[in-house]
């Protein structure tokens, strides 16, 4: 097979395995970068080769190497130019001192630590063509990596960058990476001259390289800058000449004698941070470099790892002595750091774990040490499960030590909260309205108000807005560009809760604006954070399909952990009259008590509950509880309340007719209506299609939680599924 | 900014750098040393095989040797090989052993040699010096006495 041919089929399997690997570790919260780091392993000698040589190496032949090598170092130069790109004075913000002392201290000890560690290694798993100063300055190097960009995605994902973790986080990260470069260019260049003497020309190079970067290329692109301001777009002339610099700017560091990535990181750094430039050259750009070119440099290094090397106990021991030295000494080291300067054991800890993230960077600098023969291939193996384990290890570590109840505790900038002569009030009764488009959901907004009620001090509405990002290293998941989005989405927000009626209610919506992958299991973590009563969701789609309330709806409605009411508005202004469709479950007593509290909230409202009796079924008694609870209802609500009971073979088109009478209909997810709360069953949501009003789809979570407590001054006003409704 | 360099942190910085650069000195002049790691064996060799036992008799064989510090992983394979069985063969190195005290010893499988697949399991075990470009070694398959063999470097490999 042609070879060019043979490529292009390799690198239709490497991005297909990445993809499915990347979405695997999304559902164990791990990042993409371990997706695909695994996906590279998987198709090398570690696991294809192993059970199938024959099949590797007919897709995978050697010959085919060069070209995934220079696919993949132009991928990495591209991506190391938007790592620079992103590296942002504005990270250095939050505790500088502390941050960079800490960033240094955890530099400082891993170094230290990774060169005594080469006394014991070097014999044993490297050859005489190393010097022993160059194995030790990369080994040291190693161990003290933090993968920036990695890093900055986890505290993202986490809704850490407002926090004061995330900020210094960040910070320290950034001097890191930048430190972390240094140390790496002068192990590259010992290591190429053998000797630290010889590579004293090279870091004098160097310097004056980067001298003439942050002067004369930095006042080039600063007055590219201003010239983007000017005309607002960045034209395919500009960007070449970008991308004809960075390429230049990578093959003079190789000249130099550092490495070509080191070229590509400087022009990104030097670039103006400004936003709208740097936007646009990230959109442009990391697409095809992230999508295309980064997953080929992880297969290519996958393909040069061989787990089964380590084919003795004492290699396997040798492993577990470097995955010890790299964390506890990062750990250890950034804690005792943090400590020193103040912070806290709970942000010292989370700190020392999030320093930990290795990730792509470590891969980047393992790949150089095996290309120039400083690390032999078992040490680099050993290395390669070195920064899988610290970055897999990450997320439920920070979970651990961090955990996300605790992280409202240390945002930077606290939300407003309600006070009343002094004291903050806890709401007792939330709502939590998640808003996929404000500017299509004002009537939930609005319904949500109106069950919520006028009582400014119990009350509150939470409109939440899940901002959910598609790829880990993209621009906009960049904490930076995070907050812009955020901000953007709250003042849209904001907006629409300034059209809320009455006024005063205003008072009590509180907007939570957050970044999440997994939107269905955020809400269901935010429900339990903030003891939601009820989430109301809405949902407008109009052409109903079989699979009626699937989608994010029905994953809100299988997974959260409370009360939830789906609304599927028509377009109704007015909510004076309700009618509840009444049979014995529990989604029905939700209906119920919601209705009826919209009822206390409004005193022009009336409603009507209809109970159908189907064939030759007598009609039976209301339950005691349901008796009980209208007797306790003030009679100026309870003589708003019309209870209808009608005999029809067809409950459905009698709840249909009488919905045309209504402003809104409330019914729960009973089979007697056609809904159920799983969507894939035989019965289908025709009242969702044929119901005349708005239609509010109740489903109970709770039986415990009462809707009427806040509003009715009775004990005991919940109903449940044994005792209520009619019959039983 | 400013408050990043007063006297304290400059003290911090001075002490912690001088630390870690004598420390690093110490290492790497120990290191320098005292310690030695093995010479780079690895590579190509190609064998004169027509006194070697058994079914290995042949005009010649090729021993690939890879080599990570002590440790050392290789595969035998006939002389003639097409290259998909040297790729193939690399993959899933048959031998491994050690570079110790001047000598390299390598043993296992030799699924390669077609004209011992027949009947039992063979494998084989090789011990030599490696003097330059060249191997000087023994070679023993199962059971059969011990043949000596003489491999010169093709090409080398870290």
């Amino acid at each position: 097979m042609h070879t060019v041919v043979l490529v292009l089929i390799q690198v239709l399997i490497i991005i297909g395995l990445s993809r499915i690997m990347g979405l695997g570790c999304r559902v164990f919260k791990q990042p993409l970068v371990i997706g695909e780091m695994i996906a590279g392993i998987v198709l090398g000698p570690s696991l294809l080769g192993l059970v199938a040589p024959t099949l590797a190496t007919t897709l995978f032949p050697t010959e085919t190497f060069p070209f995934l090598n220079m696919l993949s170092q132009v991928g990495l130069i591209f991506f190391m130019f938007l790592i620079g790109l992103e590296l942002d004075s504005k990270y250095l913000k939050s505790n500088l001192d502390i941050a960079i002392l800490t960033s240094h201290v955890s530099i400082l000890v891993p170094f230290s630590l990774g060169s005594i560690l080469a006394l014991l290694l070097y014999p044993l798993i490297s050859n005489a063509s190393v010097a022993f100063t160059a194995f030790a300055l990369f080994l040291g190097a190693a161990m003290s990596i933090t993968a920036f960009p990695v890093l900055a995605r986890i505290i993202t994902e986490n809704n850490l960058q407002g926090t004061r973790l995330g900020t210094l986080a960040l910070t320290c990260a950034a001097v890191d990476d930048v430190t972390a470069w240094c140390l790496l260019a002068l192990a590259i260049a010992v290591t190429r001259t053998n000797s630290i003497l010889g590579a004293v020309p090279t870091i004098l190079q160097s310097l004056v390289y980067i001298g003439f970067m942050v002067t004369v290329v930095r006042w080039f692109l600063e007055n590219l800058s201003s010239q983007y301001n000017r005309t607002g777009r960045l034209s395919q002339l500009v960007l070449a000449g970008i991308y004809m610099g960075v390429v230049a700017s990578a093959l003079i560091t190789e000249l130099i004698g550092i490495h070509l990535i080191f070229g590509a990181f400087l022009l990104g750094a030097v670039m103006p941070k400004n936003p709208g430039l740097v936007r646009e050259i990230a959109q442009k750009t990391e697409d095809f470099v992230l999508t295309f070119l980064l997953p080929i440099f992880f297969a290519y290094s996958g393909l040069r790892t061989q787990i089964g090397l380590l084919n003795r106990p004492e290699l396997w021991l040798l492993c577990a002595s470097v995955v010890g030295v790299a964390i506890v000494s990062k750990y250890f080291a950034t804690y005792a750091a943090a400590r020193v300067f103040g912070i806290e054991h709970r942000e010292a800890s989370a700190l020392g774990w999030l320093m930990n993230t290795r990730g792509l960077t470590e891969l980047i600098v393992l790949n150089i040490g095996l290309s120039l023969g400083v690390i032999s291939p078992i040490l680099f193996t050993m290395l390669v499960i070195m920064a899988l384990v610290t970055t897999v290890m990450t997320a439920p570590l920070l979970e651990w030590t961090y955990p996300k109840h605790l992280n409202k505790l240390d945002v930077v900038q606290p939300e407003p909260q309600v006070e009343s002569g002094g004291e903050a009030i806890e709401p007792t009764y939330r709502v939590l309205v998640p808003v996929a488009n404000p500017s299509t959901q004002k009537g939930l907004l609005q319904l949500a108000v109106t069950i919520a009620g006028n009582d400014l001090q119990s009350v509150a509405v939470h409109p939440l807005s899940l901002i959910q990002l598609e790829e880990d290293y993209m621009f906009q998941s960049t904490p930076a560009e995070a907050d812009r989005l955020i901000q953007e989405r709250r003042l849209q927000l904001e907006a629409l809760i300034q059209t809320l009626e009455p006024a005063e209610t205003r008072f009590y919506v509180h907007p939570i604006v957050r970044i999440a992958n997994d939107v269905a299991r955020a809400t269901a973590e935010l429900v339990q954070l903030d003891r939601t009563n009820l989430i109301l969701v809405g949902w407008h789609r109009p052409a109903f399909s079989s699979n009626r309330l699937g989608g994010r709806v029905g994953q809100i409605l299988s997974t959260a952990p409370v009360d939830v009411a789906v609304f599927v508005d028509r377009g109704e202004d007015r909510l004076e009259s309700i009618l509840v469709p009444y049979a014995a479950n529990i989604h029905d007593d939700l209906a119920l008590e919601l209705a009826l509290r919209l009822l206390v909230n409004g005193e022009r409202r009336s409603l009507t509950v209809l109970g159908v009796v189907q064939g030759n079924e007598d009609f039976r008694e209301l339950s005691y509880e349901f008796r009980s609870l209208m007797e306790h209802l003030p009679s100026h609500v309870r003589d708003r309340i019309d209870i209808q009971v009608i005999q029809s073979p067809t409950p459905m088109q009698v709840v249909v007719e009488a919905s045309s009478l209504v402003d809104l209909t409330i019914a729960g997810t009973s089979r007697t209506w056609g809904i159920e709360r799983q969507t894939l069953g035989r019965y289908t949501d025709e009242l969702a299609i044929e119901c005349c009003s708005s239609l509010l789809i109740t489903r109970r979570y709770a039986q415990v939680t009462s809707h009427l407590a806040s509003v009715l001054s009775i004990p005991n006003v919940s109903l449940s599924e044994d005792e209520s409704g009619f019959g039983a | 900014m400013m408050s990043h360099f007063n006297l304290k942190t400059l003290t911090f910085y001075a002490v912690a750098i001088t630390s870690v650069v004598v420390l690093f000195k110490g290492v790497t002049a120990y290191g320098n040393e005292h310690l030695k790691a093995p010479p780079a064996v690895g590579g190509v060799y190609r064998i004169n095989a027509q006194s070697l036992p058994g079914c290995l008799q042949s005009d010649t064989l090729v021993l690939t040797i890879k080599q990570s510090g002590i440790y050392l992983f290789g595969f035998l394979r006939p002389g003639e090989a097409p290259p998909q069985m040297t790729t193939i063969a690399a993959e899933k190195p048959s031998l491994s052993g050690q570079f110790n005290h001047q000598q390299l010893r390598l043993n296992g499988a030799i699924p390669w040699i077609t004209r011992c697949r027949h009947g039992q399991a063979q494998q084989i075990n090789i011990q030599g010096i490696v003097q330059g470009e060249t191997l000087k070694g023994q070679i023993t398959l199962n059971s059969t006495p011990t043949a000596e063999f003489t491999a010169q470097r093709e090409t080398s490999m870290e």
